[in-house]
């Protein structure tokens, strides 16, 4: 079968998942081009009150609950089987993975081969040049880029130079609209290259390629597959609160693989290495039209919350509202909760019907979110879901209650980073509608102060 | 640290993984709830009305037996093969969801959840009866791994494998209503070595859903032909169809 190793190298994947017949994979686990390893290894019980523990070799938990027993029709030993990663296919005790050991196919020579004609401005080239020169190393990069720095762009070097040198790329991402959306942008910037890209029900889930894209889910399926693993965004949910899926990436990467993280706000974890100078980064302080972040602006407003309650709309809200409206600006309306989002944008409806709210179980988020994009939406009224990824061009940001506990530095900062986004527009107001400042509202004002002045924020 | 989370450090809910909640109280300290759905997950999978006593589809006012019974009922091919059935919860969306991932995912623990209302139905309505799980085709019993039905006649008492069903038979499932009252297939068949174990006792047929009662049917009429005295059936779920609806829901 002339396509096994294209389907199976750097790949570890459960007997059902692969469609050759036992006849074809027999010559194979004969040779010992393919092999199995067990899907879940037990400890023995070695006393009353230490029972037995499991692991999951392809999600890596090891959580107790997780692991139940049940009647296995294939075997007749006790089989436990994995609930953390069941929806993928069920790995028990008896079920082994198989793993791709021959001949694996490599990019074409001419895979590396980058039609981004742009040029990088100096930090952003600086960061570059950092990623390229620990290339074939096993190292830690991360890359500490405010919102809007042009973080795809200075990526590409990296990735030209792996691909040339026949090697496989990864850029993992917690979402999967960032999958959608950089899909498009690495096709064109490669074009001799096989890009696929992975999240949930995608088409492309068995075919190989030379740079994949994917959700950090769907990284279980692979094993010391890539030589560059580049993390985007590693503050997001759910990556940073599932310590499985950081082993999914680190199992994906390839033991001497060059692992580069992206983020505007490096969470805690990240910021105490940097201090103690266990992990290399590079700051890219200013964005990639060379503007400074725009200031956040602090506006009093007594009693939102009680406002909420009596729906009734605070004057300063309601002035800025009609000031976006009367200067045609696209505005996005960050609020606390669901509830709030819905208020709020019924007590905004007068000023302008199209204006409508949005939140995580909506079922139209993603048609609001083009129309908001496409100018057809003036204000959005959004609880935190939008914070990241969305670019309107011109867009201001309010944050209304912006002494929520939801709000915290990282999320300020982020809501922040939406406003000014584009070359012809740099400036833009961000406006945090407040009770009383809080330390998250000190926190974000300082690093978008350290950020302008070129340097790196202490804290976060 | 909130006290809310030192009491929700339970095992993590069967259905929504978040940890259950116990309450603070001395009562929870002491007998602690061994409920393994969480109290959002638990409310939306209610119990079944006292309904029809053929099938315990929930019936009008007006009615004693549901159209569905009185259907087989009235078919001499049909009539009596089984005294009755009795079903636990209906098969709405969070039963359907549930009952696909555990089959289907092949998420087994998921049964664990329906024991304690199992065993409840089964000693209220069945006690002295023998359990008899409705058997798998073998190439579906390899790709699931697991049996369904077995695990849940394991929960109240030895299973007793007495029939099997040779070859792959069309999916009940994927076959229409008519279809499946097309009364000339005989899917299952007894297990000849085996007649001592069922003669002349009252059996009872172990399924998950039950949706025309087909499938029941098919399977009490080579069990009552090796001389088990009668046959019932107690079901997981049952398929629910509304007096102005078209067909099952």
């Amino acid at each position: 079968m002339s396509n096994m190793p294209a389907f199976l190298a750097g790949r570890r994947l459960l007997r059902a998942e692969l469609p050759f017949s036992d006849d074809e994979l027999a010559p194979h686990l004969a040779a010992g081009t393919i092999r199995t390893t067990p899907g879940i290894s037990t400890t023995r019980a070695e006393r009353l009150l230490r029972p037995a523990r499991h692991f999951c070799h392809r999600c890596c938990t090891t959580d107790a609950h997780q692991f139940q027993p049940f009647p296995c029709a294939t075997c007749a030993a006790p089989c436990v089987y994995c609930r953390n990663c069941v929806v993928m296919g069920r790995v028990s005790s008896c079920t082994p993975l198989y793993t791709w050991h021959g001949a694996a196919p490599r990019p074409r020579a001419d895979a590396g081969a980058c039609a981004f004609s742009g040029t990088l401005t100096l930090s952003q080239q600086k960061a570059a040049d950092a990623i390229t020169a620990r290339l074939g190393q096993a190292s830690e990069l991360l890359i500490f880029a405010v919102c809007g720095a042009g973080k795809t762009e200075l990526l590409f070097p990296a990735i030209s130079e792996t691909l040339a040198a026949g090697r496989r790329a990864l850029i993992a991402t917690p979402r999967a609209d960032v999958v959608h959306e950089l899909l498009p942008r690495m096709r064109s910037a490669f074009p001799n290259a096989r890009v696929t890209g992975l999240y949930g029900g995608s088409e492309d889930r068995n075919a190989y390629g030379d740079l994949v894209i994917s959700t950090t889910h769907q990284l279980r399926r692979f094993h010391h597959a890539f030589h560059l693993t580049i993390v985007d965004e590693i503050d997001a949910f759910p990556y940073t609160f599932d310590a499985t899926l950081r082993h999914a990436v680190s199992e994906a990467a390839h033991p001497s693989a060059c692992r580069v993280y992206l983020t505007a706000t490096p969470g805690r974890a990240e910021l105490a290495r940097m201090k103690h100078g266990t992990l290399d980064y590079a700051l890219i302080p200013r964005r990639f039209h060379g503007h400074d972040l725009p200031e956040l602006n602090f506006t009093w407003c007594t009693g939102w919350k009680k406002a909420l309650e009596k729906q009734r709309l605070p004057k300063p809200v309601a002035a800025w509202c009609e000031a976006q409206l009367h200067h045609k600006k696209p505005a996005m309306m960050f609020v606390p909760s669901k509830t709030a989002a819905e208020t709020l944008a019924a007590m905004l409806h007068p000023l302008h019907p199209a204006i409508t709210s949005v939140h995580a179980e909506d079922p139209a988020r993603k048609a609001k979110v083009e129309a908001f994009r496409r100018g057809e939406i003036p204000i959005l009224v959004t609880t935190t879901i939008l914070e990241r990824g969305v670019t309107v061009p011109g867009a201001n940001v309010a944050l209304f209650g912006a002494d929520d506990n939801i709000f915290t530095a990282a999320a300020i900062i982020q809501m922040a980073g939406r406003a000014g986004r584009s070359a012809d527009e740099p400036d833009g107001d961000v406006r945090l509608f407040h009770d009383g400042r809080t330390n998250a509202m000190f926190q974000a004002g300082r690093y978008i102060e350290a950020m302008n002045a070129g340097t790196a924020p202490k804290t976060i | 640290m909130h006290l809310r989370d030192l009491t929700a450090t339970g095992p993590p809910c069967l259905a929504c993984h978040t940890p259950i909640a116990q309450p603070v109280s001395w009562r929870a300290l002491l007998i602690p709830d061994k409920d393994k759905f969480c109290h959002a997950c638990r409310s939306q999978l209610c119990l079944l009305p006292e309904g029809c006593p053929g099938c315990s589809h929930p019936l009008l006012p007006q009615e004693t037996s549901c159209y569905s019974c009185r259907k087989w009922d009235q078919s001499l091919h049909w009539r009596g093969l089984i005294n009755q059935n009795v079903a636990i919860y209906p098969y709405n969306d969070f039963c359907r969801n549930l009952v696909a991932r555990w089959k289907y995912r092949g998420d087994a623990a998921i049964a664990e959840g329906f024991r304690p209302a199992f065993v409840k139905a089964y000693k209220r309505h069945f006690p002295d009866c023998l359990p008899v799980p409705i058997p798998l085709a073998p190439e579906r019993l390899l790709e699931r791994g697991f049996n369904q039905a077995e695990q849940l006649a394991s929960f109240v008492g030895e299973p007793v494998n007495v029939l099997k069903r040779p070859e792959m038979a069309e999916k009940q499932s994927k076959t229409s209503y008519a279809g499946r009252l097309n009364g000339d297939s005989r899917p299952f068949v007894f297990d000849n070595h085996r007649e001592f174990a069922i003669k002349d006792r009252h059996l009872l047929l172990i399924d998950d859903i039950y949706t025309t009662g087909a499938t029941v049917r098919k399977a009490a009429r080579p069990l009552l032909e090796a001389g088990a005295a009668a046959v019932s059936a107690l079901t997981l779920a049952r398929a629910v169809k509304l007096a102005d609806e078209g067909g099952f829901v």
